[in-house]
């Protein structure tokens, strides 16, 4: 006689649904459709079932604000949310009403209030343990009749038995509603695969409804369970739900023939679709309360997901042990196909959807609801696996806090990369190379990138913002003037050629644009090796220093665009006429402004010999005398000289391994260390002025600690795969971020992030 | 990895080294010791063959594309198109000062019209565009390393890409040999790198024969052996005709030139085929 209670109920639940979804399409009918259900609904099953609906109701709320914090579609969130909202009213409405009702019939569950999750998940474990949820569908309802034949005869609720008969006109008259609005879902779905999102929705909320009507039968069995007063009658219903599940599948992929059970289905499945695209993109973590609560699908259906989707088939192919593999099989077909139709994904990435979202469940299966926050973090480390990667890195840079990793490698020379160079503010690198290219590359693009996407794309190719071509030679050396948005670059050709920056949203492959090439200077006679701009103005022009191999050190006016060459020393100070002198004397290879005194400017020459002319004068201030074991020769030069940030500092790398440090007010030696394997090519000294870093042609990088006196090796790695006998050519830090890069003779550009 | 870096330090210390030293003259710069293949110890070791023989004789185009001993022929051209990259990067200086926009318009060479393949949509570009733009999308697909990962073999399915580069190289040469014809010459005389490519080209059919549009007068003295003398007629008909358009399918990366649709790229040799009937 009991058994007559949730088929009776199904039925008003049905209409009741049957009358949402109407609103569903007129909503401005709302409150008055929900009238008839409230009046109509009496139970103690149902008041269960409501509250439950209740809390679940409060956990979607707070779901769906956080999907509309995270989603970009600002439009069909708040469409969303508006419809979410009117449901939510309106079952609210229904819940209160029917808990009055309740609480007068029976004072059975006194405890309305309760809303705490863990309230929730001991009530979904009482719920839980009794009822292996098989999730029957409509099609068991529809077919009601033969079942509540069977059931009458045990019937001892007349009154619920009563209703259900004053509800049958109501339902077929809702059902005639529900087939044409099923059919126009149905049509839209199949016709057109990408569906408008504010469609899908409005079939995804009637179809919230559907569920509920079907998922309300399954409740009653639980709610029958636990509570002891009523009879049980879920054998009954099991049966009923096991002989109309198994035809399912065949009728959803054989027929869109807008039939209740199986067009819900369907559309269950779009909408399941749609939510799990909502739910990749915005990483809603809905999975955990749906995944736990797995009986609750009417409700969960605002929030659906594929995981719940398949938990909800998984449980209803136990439930079928007979038909369950076959079942699943096309159901999961099924799922596959309507998704891909609805989202044009790829088979292979809907299919991995499915695989993380079974993984979620079994994993789910074996963890104990007390551990509800680690679970939290696996769903999200498996619904972004990317991200964990991220953050796993995160961490293991975190736990080795010194140290430099390399980031990015840029590949887009042809040959070696002579000269790298960092802009002053901006994550913006400057590369010159032996293919006679200057190339830029944005690294900020990538970072991006990199905190949406993935590690992994660092490894993936990053295409140059632009390349330079104008040089005839290989590029010596780059720097990126900040100021003017210029790029100077160097060559062996003799020239300095001034590039304007590229504006920052230009793209790849936008037309060539040769105003970018604005000048070259041109004036030296043989390479140039080396140049550097100078900081500040000195005397009214932005100077820029370039050494070469003619012997002379120019001084160059960048802002100017007429007179260009300021004065021109040799060896011996400022230029003389004895051109055929020059030829002999000791060539520049590198130079470096004084930070001590930026108009000062040291000239390191092939003697090992160091010189600080006087910029506006010419003079030489000081000279570094030789060192006794060098020969004059290039296999002892001094290769780079830079100066220190804020000491009266000069270091020397030299091409037979050492570093020296300098006084640069007495020109002694301070210290002398023996830095690589091979000759030394490059330094750089970070802002703060502890960290020296050095290149070599051995190919590796070291790191030096010269805050302290032992000058110790902080860091050494392999930078640099060695073409003929170069390693690393250049390395550079950036003024500001904790970012270094270093180029090679493998023509590959190095980034190494430094996480303080 | 320290010790190995010692060993071949010490090893090379006797001869001089292979490297630039800063200060330098210019005449002094890359006057290397010259190494049999086999001696060449690192990653480069084809590159820097290769360029060992350019620098002892670039006029030497036979010596040059003649397959060395051990080596894969695919690296071998994959290496040749690398440096022809490098070097082109030195001819558009040249043109860019007289291929313009106005001047140029659009990518044409004897009669084709050439569609540029590095945007979403393929579209006819300006000429400097059309350069720069396959300049830049065939060094970065040389430099990919999801399909040439190695400098020592290159996977099957990246072959391909191989003549989608050389057929697109290729086609600067013709707009610079028909529009430009002076900085052609003169940057042909400096670096014989069209005759070069030609027969690096014909040899490795890198290019299908009915494209190769520049008459052979300017290949060099190319042995018979290598191009049948009955092309020349074929030569004559296809300048003949000089309305035709060539289609250049979609190229959709635009990061990778021809990396996805080689094969869509030899729908674009079908209608050379067509005129070279005609």
């Amino acid at each position: 006689m009991m058994q007559q209670t949730p088929q009776s109920s199904q039925q008003r639940l049905l209409n009741g649904r049957d009358n949402v979804m109407k609103d569903a399409n007129i909503p401005s009918n709302f409150s008055l459709a929900i009238q008839s259900p409230e009046y109509t609904l009496p139970g103690v099953l149902h008041f269960l079932q409501q509250e439950w609906r209740r809390f679940e109701r409060e956990r979607n709320e707070w779901e769906i604000e956080k999907a509309e914090y995270k989603a970009r579609i600002a439009l069909l969130e708040g469409e969303r949310r508006g419809f979410a909202n009117l449901k939510l009213d309106l079952m609210k409405r229904v819940k209160m009403l029917e808990y009055a009702l309740r609480q007068e019939r029976k004072k059975y569950m006194n405890n309305p209030k309760a809303r705490t999750i863990q309230q929730q998940e001991e009530f979904t474990r009482t719920v839980d343990s009794p009822n292996p949820p098989s999730s029957p569908n409509l099609s068991s309802l529809r077919d009601s009749q033969d079942a509540s034949v069977k059931l009458e005869s045990q019937d001892k609720l007349p009154a619920a038995f009563v209703a259900s008969q004053i509800d049958d006109k109501a339902k077929t008259r809702s059902r005639e509603l529900l087939k044409s609005c099923l059919k126009e879902i149905n049509q839209l779905a199949l016709s057109t695969s990408k569906l408008p999102y504010t469609t899908a929705f409005t079939s995804g909320l009637q179809n919230q409804y559907s569920k509920i009507t079907s998922q309300a039968s399954q409740d009653v069995q639980h709610d029958t369970e636990s509570i002891s007063t009523l009879k049980d009658p879920s054998e009954e219903n099991k049966a009923a739900a096991r002989r109309q599940t198994p035809k399912q599948p065949d009728d959803s992929m054989s027929t869109f023939i807008p039939q209740h059970n199986t067009s819900l289905l369907q559309d269950g499945k779009i909408e399941s679709g749609q939510q799990q695209k909502v739910d990749k993109d915005n990483d809603i973590p809905s999975t955990i309360s749906d995944v736990e609560v797995p009986d609750n699908v009417d409700e969960v259906a605002m929030i659906n997901n594929v995981i719940n989707i398949a938990k909800e088939r998984k449980q209803r192919d136990q439930s079928n042990p007979g038909s369950g593999s076959r079942k699943g099989l096309s159901e999961e077909e099924q799922l596959t196909k309507d998704v891909q139709e609805k989202y044009s994904l790829s088979a292979d990435k809907v299919r991995k959807l499915l695989k993380n979202a079974e993984r979620l469940i079994h994993q789910e299966n074996n963890i104990p609801m007390s551990s509800k926050d680690s679970l939290l973090g696996k769903v999200d480390n498996l619904k972004l696996p990317s991200e964990a990667e991220v953050e796993v890195e995160d961490a293991d840079s975190e736990s080795r806090p010194k140290m430099w990793r390399a980031k990015h490698n840029l590949r887009g020379h042809l040959d070696c990369v002579r000269s790298v160079s960092f802009h002053a503010n901006e994550l913006l690198i400057a590369s010159g190379s032996d293919d006679g290219t200057i190339k830029i590359w944005d690294l900020k693009n990538s970072i991006v990138k990199d905190s949406v996407m993935q590690k992994k794309s660092s490894h993936e190719e990053m295409d140059p913002i632009i390349t330079y071509r104008g040089h005839t030679m290989g590029v010596t050396k780059v720097e990126i003037s900040a100021e003017q948005g210029r790029l100077y670059s160097s060559s062996l050709d003799s020239t300095i050629r001034v590039w304007q920056l590229p504006p920052a949203d230009k793209s790849p492959y936008s037309p060539y644009d040769s105003a970018l090439n604005i000048a070259p200077y041109i004036g030296h006679t043989d390479a140039i090796w080396d140049f550097k701009l100078f900081p500040t103005a000195i005397a009214d022009y932005l100077p820029l220093a370039s050494a070469s191999a003619d012997g002379t050190v120019k001084i160059w006016d960048t802002s100017a665009s007429g007179n260009l060459l300021k004065s021109s020393w040799s060896y011996n100070g400022v230029i003389d006429e004895h051109q055929d002198e020059q030829r002999n004397l000791p060539v520049p290879t590198s130079l470096d402004i004084c930070h001590t005194n930026l108009r000062q400017l040291a000239v390191a020459y092939r003697n090992t010999e160091v010189k600080v002319f006087d910029v506006e004068t010419g003079q030489i201030v000081l000279t570094i005398p030789a060192d006794p074991s060098a020969d004059n020769s290039c296999l002892t030069q001094i290769n780079k000289i830079v100066s220190h940030p804020t000491l009266p500092l000069l270091i020397t790398g030299h091409e037979n391994k050492l570093i020296k440090f300098y006084d640069i007010n007495t020109g002694n030696s301070v210290f002398t260390m023996s830095a690589h394997l091979d000759g030394v090519t490059a330094l750089d000294i970070d802002p703060s002025g502890i960290t020296l870093v050095s290149g070599g042609h051995d190919g590796s990088i070291r790191l030096w600690d010269i805050s302290s006196t032992s000058r110790s090796c902080v860091q050494e790695y392999t930078a640099h795969r060695r073409k003929a006998d170069e390693g690393v050519l250049s390395v550079q830090f950036h003024k500001e971020l904790p970012w270094l890069v270093s180029g090679g003779a493998d023509g590959i550009v190095k980034a190494y992030h430094h996480s303080i | 990895m320290t010790t190995a870096v010692e060993e071949s330090t010490t090893t090379t210390s006797n001869t001089p080294l292979r490297r630039l030293y800063p200060g330098s003259h210019v005449e002094d710069t890359f006057q290397w010791p010259t190494l049999a293949l086999d001696d060449i110890e690192s990653s480069f070791s084809v590159q820097e063959y290769l360029q060992q023989l350019l620098r002892e004789d670039y006029t030497d185009i036979q010596r040059l594309i003649d397959l060395p001993e051990g080596i894969d022929a695919e690296i071998w051209q994959y290496e040749h198109l690398r440096q022809l990259c490098s070097q082109l990067n030195y001819l558009i200086p040249s043109l860019d000062s007289e291929c313009t926009v106005d001047s140029c318009p659009e990518m044409k060479a004897d009669g084709w019209l050439y569609l540029c393949a590095a945007h979403p949509v393929t579209k006819s570009c300006p000429a400097i565009d059309y350069i720069v733009h396959t300049l830049d999308g065939a060094t970065m697909l040389l430099n990919n390393s999801k399909y040439f990962p190695s400098r020592i073999s290159i996977p099957e399915p990246s072959l391909k890409h191989l003549q989608a580069i050389a057929r697109r190289l290729y086609r600067i040469f013709a707009h610079a040999y028909f529009h430009h014809r002076e900085a052609f010459e003169f940057f042909e005389n400096e670096t014989c790198l069209h005759s070069r490519f030609v027969r690096l080209s014909k040899k490795y059919s890198l290019i299908p024969k009915s494209l190769l549009i520049i008459p052979r007068s300017t290949d060099g003295d190319e042995p018979s052996s290598n191009s049948p003398t009955s092309e020349s007629p074929a030569i004559l008909s296809r300048r003949s005709s000089t309305s035709t358009v060539q289609e250049i399918p979609d190229d959709t990366d635009t990061s990778t030139i021809g990396a996805e649709d080689a094969g869509d790229e030899d729908q674009g040799s079908e209608p050379a085929d067509r005129v070279d009937d005609e």
